[in-house]
């Protein structure tokens, strides 16, 4: 009886061995990442103003989205999210495009006696990317990109001559003595250009099966094949443009697919089991606002550094059209490990320069050089809330020296957040 | 006896799916947004008009010894320096001038330590390693760090400014504690099989700059050379525009570190990638220690788009990490730069795809498998 017991235990010991490794597994959630193809690609901040009337210059995003798979046509289903407020009532042009109440004064000219609401918007436009095997895709977000303009337009190319194009899918056959071959192509792509312009607003993409009917995400075992890339470019100096581009580039946010699974359609779920979940903590390195540029070598009129956050919310309702919404809780340490906190709705986009975060005035931010008494902070921030698409949070940083020259980079990540960020395909 | 039998054989087929089930975890490589416990800045340079700001951040709650090392690119000698952070500590400096240890200087914060200055002219890399009070490696994965690399001539070509992540490589278990820093998924994660590179055609136009900026000269007529954007721009001529310029550095360091014995790994880049319409382009590139160049028509051959990309991997001397740095010109030399970090992918090892890029198993037929990683070494002096 003994022996029998103590091999019952062995097998017991085993059965928790293998408990405990798959236990570890499913802990391993994964989190977003900017320098790994993906399945989902999201640029937080695209930003056109040609004229310059919002941004004070003229400024344009070159997006690009490449196809990693030297092998097989990839699709892309994106969504442009349009985050441009627009002047109340009471402004002297309603409906004018603004960033806040600045931006609607109630009279024109020089005697502006008050300023009327910025009402926030959210609305979303989506299009189709065919992508072809290795090929980069780049167009300006003022822009777009026609089925003209596309690289590879044809669908298909004579047998007897590969320099005429033709349609495999036409019963007129076109190639004379020849047949049409179907190839890789751009067909069926069409990018619009930004809905508006000045815009400001976010860009997701997800990957998409090009055989599937409905069109349905790709859960294949060969998903995972974007990767993206934005460049803010703005002119130096106001409208004129004569002096010169500042370029600021960042990596788009990817989110690797992990796991079919085939009991939620329309959803993608970034919950580390069917895709790679959203970082419960965003670390942003920054200088402090108005702390003087460490490299200046003026001895008057030093410019100063500041620093703009943008932060928008994993999940999204495509479909009824409810944007995702978080509330950012920051913690901030100077370089003296001192630590003061603040917190900040985060509905559908959000933008600010960090000393405008926890107050009008900049100079009494907790975000200050003048308050915070050293060069450089770390501030972690962390999305908390109750939404239904989730409270997770991804985000951009650019930081600008004396207004004008910038450098935009990508946020680092810490921590599994809890329960899943859920994107709803209409 | 057959039920003894029958409950030893299940135990043994548990262990056995335990081990199976570990062993087929993914292999961790190096990343740039999480922290790590070596950080690695691909790019540090000095040069009369342009520096570097480092920064590095404790993410942790616990104090953190760094120690540090300096990498000439040229020479492949190294300076080290230590550095200690309070927990959550960010610290700042720049590497023409490093910072000193001095409270009453217009540094403010807890100096981290005494960070030699750099001499003019020095282009390399940056790798600090998270080390216990007797300088020995140890793993707590709580360092982070960015580079901003300024040029502050205030000149027409000289107003550009770019900012990367640092390199993370995370670690696994502390192991020995040697000197000899494996990056073999035991003691710290694996670099990168290969680098992912997008980028525009070397000399060609920026499509930002031609619709919104200086993308042309005046062709004779009374403002003749001057920068213009359309003919209203020109006094009685015409602008002839595409005359903005791209340009792409792109920068890389071996993982294989040899500081101790100062040795200088040399590496051949394999460089192969497609423009916008599939044409193939490829090329190579030589080098020993650390290398920064343009990716021009001397590398590669020239795409036939304005885009292209390009997969950047070492078939001689390990995997390599890096960054790249473009440059977008006006008609009259007004320069803007940014930095970016790479992309990561795997490499087909073996099979019909062998050498390919591959992302997942599936990409690379049997028998060839999905090498998402490559192991290297780092040697730092010991004490």
């Amino acid at each position: 009886m003994v022996k029998i017991r103590r091999v019952d235990s062995a097998a017991r010991v085993g059965l928790v061995l293998v408990a405990t490794v798959l236990g570890l597994a499913s802990t391993a959630r994964g989190l977003s990442t900017s320098d790994k193809p993906a399945a989902i690609l999201v640029w937080p901040k695209i930003v056109v103003d040609t004229s310059g009337t919002l941004e004070g210059r003229p400024t344009d995003t070159i997006i690009q989205l490449s196809n990693t798979d030297d092998d097989k046509l990839r699709q892309a289903h994106c969504f442009y999210v349009n985050a441009n407020g627009h002047c109340g009532p009471g402004a002297a042009q309603p409906g004018r495009i603004c960033r806040d109440s600045r931006d609607c004064p109630t009279s024109t000219g020089d005697n502006i006696n008050g300023f009327a609401p910025c009402i926030p918007g959210w609305s979303e436009i989506d299009f189709q990317i065919r992508i072809t095997p290795e090929q980069p895709l780049v167009w300006r977000a003022s822009e777009g990109l026609s089925m003209s303009q596309v690289p590879l337009p044809n669908p298909g190319q004579c047998s007897n001559n590969p320099t005429i194009p033709c349609n495999p899918l036409s019963s007129i056959n076109t190639c004379g003595s020849g047949t049409c071959v179907a190839v890789a192509s751009n067909a069926g792509t069409g990018i619009p250009p930004a809905p508006e312009d000045p815009f400001v607003g976010t860009l997701k993409c997800i990957q998409f099966d090009p055989d599937l009917r409905p069109p349905a995400p790709d859960q294949s075992t060969s998903t995972n094949r974007f990767t993206g890339e934005a460049a803010i470019e703005a002119c130096l100096e106001g409208p004129s443009c004569t002096d010169g581009v500042d370029v600021e580039k960042y990596n788009a946010v990817g989110f690797r697919h992990r796991t079919a699974v085939a009991d939620h359609p329309g959803e993608v779920r970034m919950d580390g089991v069917q895709y790679e979940a959203c970082p419960s903590t965003l670390i942003l390195n920054h200088i402090f606002d108005n702390a003087p540029d460490p490299l200046s070598t003026a001895t008057a009129n030093v410019p100063t550094v500041i620093t703009d956050l943008t932060l928008v919310p994993c999940g999204d309702d495509f479909l009824r059209q409810e944007p995702g919404n978080a509330t950012a809780q920051y913690l901030v340490f100077n370089e003296f490990e001192q630590r003061l906190s603040t917190s900040r709705k985060v509905d559908c986009f959000f933008e600010s320069q960090i000393s405008l975060i926890d107050t009008p005035n900049s100079t009494r931010s907790i975000f200050s050089f003048n308050v915070q008494g050293s060069l450089v902070g770390q501030t972690r921030i962390r999305g908390v809330g109750k939404a239904a698409t989730g409270h997770g949070l991804i985000g951009v940083a650019r930081a600008l020296v004396g207004g004008q020259r910038g450098v935009a980079y990508n946020l680092q990540q810490s921590g599994n957040i809890s329960g899943a960020d859920i994107i709803t395909i209409p | 006896m057959r039920t003894i039998q029958g409950v030893c054989t299940s135990a043994l087929i548990a262990a056995i799916a335990a081990c199976t089930l570990s062993a087929g975890a993914a292999r961790a490589a190096t990343t740039t947004e999480r922290p790590g416990s070596i950080l690695i800045f691909p790019k540090v340079v000095t040069t009369g008009t342009r520096d570097t700001i480092i920064q590095i951040t404790n993410t942790g709650n616990m104090p953190e010894d760094v120690r540090c090392f300096y990498l000439n690119g040229e020479s492949c000698f190294q300076t080290d320096f230590n550095i200690a952070l309070t927990r959550q500590q960010p610290t700042v400096w720049t590497a023409e001038t490093g910072r000193r240890v001095n409270p009453t200087d217009s540094q403010k914060g807890i100096d981290p330590g005494l960070v030699p200055p750099l001499p003019t002219n020095f282009a390399g890399a940056l790798i600090c390693v998270e080390v216990d009070t007797s300088d020995r490696p140890m793993v707590r994965n709580q360092l982070k760090g960015e580079a901003t690399i300024v040029d502050n001539s205030q000149s027409s070509t000289g107003n550009s400014v770019s900012k990367y992540n640092a390199i993370a490589v995370q670690g696994v278990s502390s192991g020995n504690m040697d000197n000899v820093l494996k990056l073999d998924d035991a003691e710290y994660s694996e670099c990168p099989a290969s680098l992912l590179l997008n980028f525009p055609r070397d000399g060609g136009p920026d499509d930002v700059i031609e619709a919104l900026g200086n993308g042309g000269l005046c062709v004779g007529g009374g403002s003749a050379n001057a920068p213009c954007n359309n003919n209203a721009d020109c006094d009685s001529s015409n602008c002839s525009t595409g005359q903005s310029r791209t340009l792409t550095r792109l920068t890389v360091l071996p993982c294989n570190l040899d500081l101790e014995g100062l040795v200088p790994t040399q590496v051949v880049l394999s460089l192969t990638g497609a423009d916008e319409m599939e044409a193939l382009i490829s090329g190579g590139r030589s080098f020993s220690c650390w290398d920064s160049f343009t990716v021009d028509n001397l590398i590669i051959t020239p795409p036939g788009t304005p885009f292209a990309t390009l997969n950047i991997r070492s078939t001689v001397g390990g995997p390599v990490v890096g960054i790249a740095e473009y440059f977008r010109s006006d008609s009259v030399a007004n320069t803007a730069s940014a930095a970016v970090n790479l992309h990561a992918q795997g490499i087909c090892s073996g099979g019909t795809n062998n050498g390919r890029g591959c992302n997942r198993p599936a990409d690379c037929p049997s028998p060839g498998t999905c090498e998402a990683t490559s192991a290297a070494t780092i040697t730092i002096p010991s004490h």
